[in-house]
């Protein structure tokens, strides 16, 4: 079987095989343009990732095992919206795999999909996202992501007196 | 701000720590199914900037939020704002202001970044209002898409905003009257009937009025309009002609001009001065000799053109422009209702055209030079038209094309051995095919029809007297049911005037004529009375000829003026199982002439079936509708 090495940020490495490996898309962009420099046709590609620390890069590893046999999702699905098939695609192994993340965690995994095109978990983790701010008021959401108001003076009235073109009251 | 999750920062860094210690961490055997989560210690929501704006991570999800929850997002804090506005932008796809949420529109706009806004309908009735100007001067540049409905006295105040329009791709303007009090003079002119004071064009570019509107307007530039749609009340009394011809010489890069409903005329040699190097839809109410000459010299590289040609177009104009546009051209409409010695061919070859579609053309046609050069046609649309003038000089044939509709209107007249020829030449002309719509179809036309384009798969004919149920059974009914002794009854009650032999109908053996079971392959038949005629067919067509037709997805019989048959509903269910769509419209239904348990019989059989059982209100255009 063929693998590969993936490298954290923080020097953490992740031997994989390939097939799994290229179900992300820029790792497949990386293993292609390594076999094409490379004499050598067994050698074993090494992959830096600078942007994602082990934890993290654990994690994407771990779901796209789970995942491995789904179907590829085209990165540019439904673009219309920007989102993709997320309910289609949650089992419960996936909410069982979000439950115990914190947001920021979620942020951090949402950074990494993006930067790994790894369109499926890219999904998920935004719609969990999105599920914490739907329906909310805006004091539970700050509570929620932690978050304090920067507004001065009068500006937050004043956004909110700006959304009445399209909020009835 | 708070950092998610800062307290647990030690005990992750001990945990990497250990990870990083291995110098080769296989997947499969370190990763725990569920393993315990680190607590985050790096990034925050809308916290640290740099990781949030780089790589756009708030916008990506926050497009998977309803329009209402991006709203409270902006709330949030400034960051969250910045990134909602954003993407309320680009979801924004079509908005409708009025002029009442003008003011607040803008103000939520101009604070997010040059993101284009979607369409835009804007209704102001009253342009002056600061909001209208500070609507345009602030988001004015990020409009792409502008559909604009204004009253006539605000036309000079849009034309001094057109400058904040520098993005616009496309602009559709409805222009209406002033709705204020009439004063006495125009009330007294509209009693005694006297034109309304309509200020049209004015030919000469220097009047003191121009000048004025010159220098107002000067450096105003539209680079990236492509499209402009105007229309304006025919009896528009503040007629602004000069906001049409600024427009397109304001905007070198048009492609598409549609002024169907502007109702004046444009400067003379507009088209030849403006600079449209890629004008390709041009849509206009009507065309001179001279203007058609002047298009013809440009060589536009136009895909569509649809207008109708004024009483003084040469045909030598004519020839000459069709052939300056025939490489590029896809789809034609042009009406010519008053000169008859136009004459409608392709000289040269038209390898792109798709459509033509004559819908008022008195003069004559060459369907050879049609079938010849319009090799990749596959829809002719003929209206009103002579069927004296449409000729086939010398045999060529098409087979691309696959629609046709014919309607022959006020020469429908003419001989029914002209009328026989023509048919002839179509289906020599247009061997292939699979769409075929006529008015005024009697017996004879449809037997041609029924031995020339077997492959139909829609037939949409009118009648007036001329057709019979014998056109569609081919047999010779009428003759047959004076002889009383041949009678064969149905199941459903049904008689049928044929020979029984061993008490089965011998139906094959009286059929002399074509009959409509030869098109096995249509699958949309729909047959209509002309207004202030009988009805034609009666239930032998259904037992004898439709019910073969057992492809059939649409059915309908359409009876305006008198009561139409009472179709028998079990022939139907019976025999076309794949009908999807019925519609049986006369007068008659309104009196619940079919009775419940037939009906349910059918829907019982045909469980998938849109039915429609109309009463026919008596609409004039509705038999134009089908032409």
């Amino acid at each position: 079987m063929a693998l590969v090495r993936v490298i954290s940020s923080d020097g953490a490495a992740f031997l994989v095989s390939q097939r799994l490996a290229k179900r992300s898309g820029k790792l497949k962009t990386e293993i292609e343009t390594f076999r094409k420099s490379s004499d050598n046709s067994e050698a074993q590609p090494e992959i830096r990732i600078v942007t994602i620390r082990a934890e993290i890069l654990r994690l994407v590893l771990q779901w796209l095992q789970q995942h491995q046999n789904d179907p590829v999702l085209p990165a540019n699905q439904n673009e219309q919206d920007g989102r993709g098939d997320a309910e289609m695609g949650q089992s419960q192994w996936d909410r069982d795999f979000l439950a115990p993340m914190d947001l920021g965690i979620v942020m951090e995994l949402i950074l990494a999909a993006n930067h790994l095109e790894v369109k499926g978990l890219l999904d998920i983790t935004c719609k969990l996202v999105e599920s914490k701010i739907t329906g909310r008021t805006v004091d539970e959401i700050r509570t929620a992501f932690k978050l304090k108001s920067d507004f001065k003076g009068n500006e937050e009235e004043q956004t909110r007196l700006e959304n009445r073109w399209c909020v009835e009251n | 701000m708070l950092c998610c999750g800062k307290s647990k920062k030690s005990k992750d860094l001990k945990k990497l720590n250990k990870i990083s210690n291995a110098s080769t961490v296989p997947v499969s055997q370190k990763l725990s199914p569920k393993g315990s989560i680190a607590q985050s210690q790096k990034v925050a929501w809308g916290d640290r900037k740099n990781i949030a704006e780089e790589l756009n991570v708030l916008k990506t999800i926050f497009t998977y939020l309803p329009t209402n929850d991006l709203l409270k997002a902006r709330l949030v804090n400034k960051i969250w704002n910045k990134h909602a506005c954003e993407v309320l932008r680009e979801k924004l796809e079509g908005v409708i202001i009025l002029q009442r949420g003008l003011e607040y529109y803008t103000k939520a706009m101009s604070k997010s970044l040059d993101i284009p806004v979607g369409r835009i309908f804007l209704n102001i009735l009253d342009m002056d209002e600061a909001h209208a100007q500070n609507f345009f001067r602030s988001i004015g540049h990020s409009i792409r898409h502008l559909i604009l409905n204004l009253e006539g006295h605000s036309v000079p105040q849009f034309q001094s905003h057109l400058q904040y329009l520098r993005n616009l791709k496309q602009l559709s303007l409805n222009l209406f009257n002033e709705h204020k009090e009439e004063s006495p003079a125009e009330h007294i002119r509209r009693k005694t009937g006297a034109t309304p004071e309509v200020r049209i064009f004015i030919d000469d570019y220097d009047d003191a009025n121009n000048n004025k509107l010159a220098t107002t307007n000067e450096g105003f530039h539209l680079p990236n309009l492509e499209s402009i749609i105007v229309s304006c009340e025919p009896n528009w009394k503040t007629n602004e002609p000069f906001l049409v011809e600024q427009l397109i010489k304001a905007s070198p890069n048009l492609k598409n001009i549609n002024l169907q409903k502007w109702p004046f005329p444009l400067k003379r040699d507009l088209m030849q001065r403006a600079t449209l190097h890629q004008l390709s839809f041009l849509t206009v109410g009507y065309l001179e000799d001279e203007e058609l000459r002047r298009l013809a010299a440009r060589k536009f590289p136009l895909k569509s053109i649809d207008f109708r040609l004024d009483y003084d177009v040469d045909a030598e104009a004519f020839d000459m422009f069709l052939e300056s546009v025939s490489s590029t051209l896809e789809y034609i409409r042009i009406e010519s209702n008053s000169n008859k010695n136009l004459v409608f061919r392709m000289q040269t070859k038209a390898p792109r055209l798709l459509i033509i579609r004559l819908t008022h053309w008195v003069g004559g046609i060459w369907l050879d030079t049609i079938a010849g050069n319009c090799e990749n046609l596959v829809r002719l649309q003929l209206s009103n038209c002579d069927p004296g003038s449409i000729s086939l000089k010398h045999p060529k044939s098409n087979s691309n094309v696959k629609g046709l509709a014919v309607n022959f209107g006020h020469f429908s007249t003419v001989s029914p051995k002209i009328r026989s020829e023509v048919v002839k030449n179509f289906i020599y002309a247009f061997p292939e095919l699979e769409s075929f719509m006529m008015r005024q179809v009697s017996d004879k036309t449809l037997g041609q029809i029924l031995d020339g384009w077997p492959k139909l798969k829609t037939l949409k004919v009118t009648s007036a007297f001329g057709l019979t149920d014998s056109g569609l059974t081919g047999i010779p009914i009428a003759e047959l049911s004076k002889m009383t002794k041949l009678e064969y009854k149905l199941p459903c009650g049904c008689c049928l005037p044929v020979p029984v032999v061993d008490d089965k109908p011998m139906v094959d053996n009286v059929r002399i004529f074509p009959h409509v079971a030869k098109l096995q392959n249509l699958v949309d038949f729909s047959i209509e009375s002309e207004e202030g005629s009988h009805f034609p067919l009666t239930n032998f067509s259904l037992h004898l000829g439709l019910h073969e037709l057992t492809k059939l997805n649409s059915l309908k019989l359409t009876c305006h003026n008198e009561l139409g048959p009472h179709w028998c509903l079990k022939c139907i269910a019976d025999n076309l199982p794949n009908l999807k769509e019925l519609t049986v419209m006369d007068r008659a239904i309104s009196h619940d002439r079919y009775e419940e348990h037939e009906v349910l019989y059918l829907l019982r059989k045909l469980p998938k079936l849109k039915l429609n059982l109309t009463p026919t209100n008596v609409d004039h255009s509705h038999s134009r509708k089908l032409f």
